[in-house]
């Protein structure tokens, strides 16, 4: 019997709680990377020393110290921060170090399929589809946008579909959360070789025929725990810094938040986080941008107890160990 | 005047009429990157209320000429009244703080959800029937329409209710 080679760089998990250090090994350890379990940053920190992990799992309040804030800040690190039992306004302070590249904050049992599938991602470097976050066998559907004035007859085609699919009032998220990301992806991802955004001035309730990389696809589909919402461009001009400043307005009730002078509101991407349970994007910078929003339809808000969605930012130019 | 269709792509449904009260503007349907409601600013002379029941939908450009409508009224010193505030109006509110503004709120919907039958829906709550629950953040119990059992608050009341702070 031949053995498969491992990858000797493990998964270092940095959390304070026992309990939780044993819940999220069991979680990643289906990778059958080594589970490394240590209680503070100072272990992790020779930890590191010793082997660089393939990813580091930390708890949020870890993250806030000086130390916690050099680890997220070190790219060459993956990070992702676990952050349970908290309120919008803890990561508000988080997102403003604008390192942050992967946060899931849902209780159990999202937390397991979210973290596995985070994990997979990133051991795998597959980062694209929706298709990752459903179960087999799923009905996938594909609309695609090819006149910018054709966005909300997808987005009331998409809402119709969920009505019909029993899902009640998560239609209501549902439209806006597909609306605001196609408006995204016709009016603020085009861009020219400088880097200028070339059609964010445009007039959004014109008609303008997209053919080529202005081209927008929305697929949609909902097993018996989510409702996925994935829009895709092809241009690639997102970035982490302007999503994370982006997610940040959905944090808090300041003043001035809405762009008044642009044609967009400035607070789309915001309003997609405050909308979803878990927003996931997959970054290809130059070729394409995709968004997936999950909103979770086995339990209700109450339910969940949980007030922070989760969100990951994933880039094929992340350098792994 | 009423507006429904200046154009077939205009998704808003909106209409002032007098009322005893004062002047009543009634909003429905979308609100979105279509939608033009400063013309009616000049027809909300008197106390001004704002009927959002039927706004089933608003996303960030609506929210920007929503509160360009309340911003307008504000600076002619008129004191607005919102009622019946759907629930896609209270989500934009609880998180730009301008879209409420200095608007008295006079009634809102809030998801609720009934354990008994499992029906889902948006309840109407009357601000001042329920001012001490409201402010407490421990919005009541209400009839399950569907089979008339306890229906309970679907969400956070602290995030839910923050548009009325």
């Amino acid at each position: 019997m031949a053995s498969s080679t491992r990858d000797p760089h493990p998964i270092l998990v940095v959390h304070p709680d026992r309990k939780t250090q044993r819940t999220v090994h069991r979680i990643v350890g289906g990778t059958f990377r080594p589970v490394v379990l240590v209680d503070d940053l100072a272990n992790a920190a020779v930890r590191v020393r010793e082997t660089p992990p393939f990813l580091i799992i930390v708890d949020h309040q870890m993250v806030r110290t000086e130390e916690g804030r050099k680890l997220l800040a070190d790219r060459s690190l993956p990070c992702l921060v676990l952050m349970q039992d908290s309120e919008l306004d803890d990561l508000g302070s988080l997102l403003e170090g604008g390192a942050l590249s992967y946060l899931l904050a849902n209780p159990m049992p999202l937390l397991a399929e979210e973290l596995s599938i985070t994990v997979q991602k990133l051991t795998r470097r597959d980062l694209f589809g929706l298709e990752k976050y459903l179960t087999w066998g799923i009905e996938i559907r594909e609309l695609t946008l090819t006149d910018a004035d054709q966005r909300r007859a997808l987005v009331d085609e998409m809402g119709e579909d969920v009505q019909r699919a029993g899902l009640g009032p998560r239609a209501l998220a549902a439209t806006l959360i597909a609306d605001e990301l196609l408006s995204n992806a016709v009016f603020n991802a085009p861009v020219d070789d400088s880097g200028t955004h070339t059609r964010s001035g445009d007039d959004r309730s014109g008609s303008r025929p997209l053919s080529d990389r202005d081209v927008v696809t929305l697929r949609y589909a909902c097993d018996a725990r989510y409702l996925a919402i994935e829009v895709e461009d092809h241009y690639g001009s997102l970035d982490r810094r302007t999503i994370l400043r982006c997610l940040n307005k959905a944090t808090n009730r300041a003043r001035d938040k809405v762009s008044m002078g642009t044609r967009g509101a400035g607070i789309g991407l915001a309003t997609v986080y405050g909308s979803c349970n878990h927003l996931v994007f997959n970054l290809e910078p130059g070729r394409r941008t995709q968004a997936i929003a999950l909103v979770d339809v086995r339990f209700r808000p109450a339910e969940l107890g949980n007030a922070v969605c989760s969100f990951g930012i994933f880039s094929t130019e992340e350098r792994r160990p | 005047m009423s507006s429904a269709s200046a154009s077939s792509k205009v998704r808003t449904r909106a209409a002032v009429s007098s009322t005893p009260a004062g002047d009543l503007l009634t909003i429905g349907g979308d609100i979105d990157d279509s939608t033009s409601l400063t013309p009616f600013v000049a027809q909300l002379k008197r106390s001004p209320i704002i009927d959002l029941g039927d706004v089933g939908f608003i996303n960030s450009v609506g929210v920007r000429e929503w509160i360009t409508l309340l911003g307008e009224l504000a600076q002619r010193g008129l004191r607005v009244t919102l009622r019946n505030v759907s629930e896609p109006m209270v989500r934009q509110m609880t998180m730009v703080i301008e879209a409420r503004g200095d608007a008295a709120v006079e009634s809102f919907y809030a998801p609720y959800a009934c354990d008994a039958c499992g029906d889902e829906r948006a309840l109407l709550l009357q601000v001042d029937l329920h001012k001490d629950a409201l402010e407490a953040h421990k919005p009541p119990p209400l009839p399950c329409p569907s089979c008339g059992s306890e229906a309970d608050f679907d969400e956070f009341p602290n995030r839910y209710l923050s548009f009325l702070s």
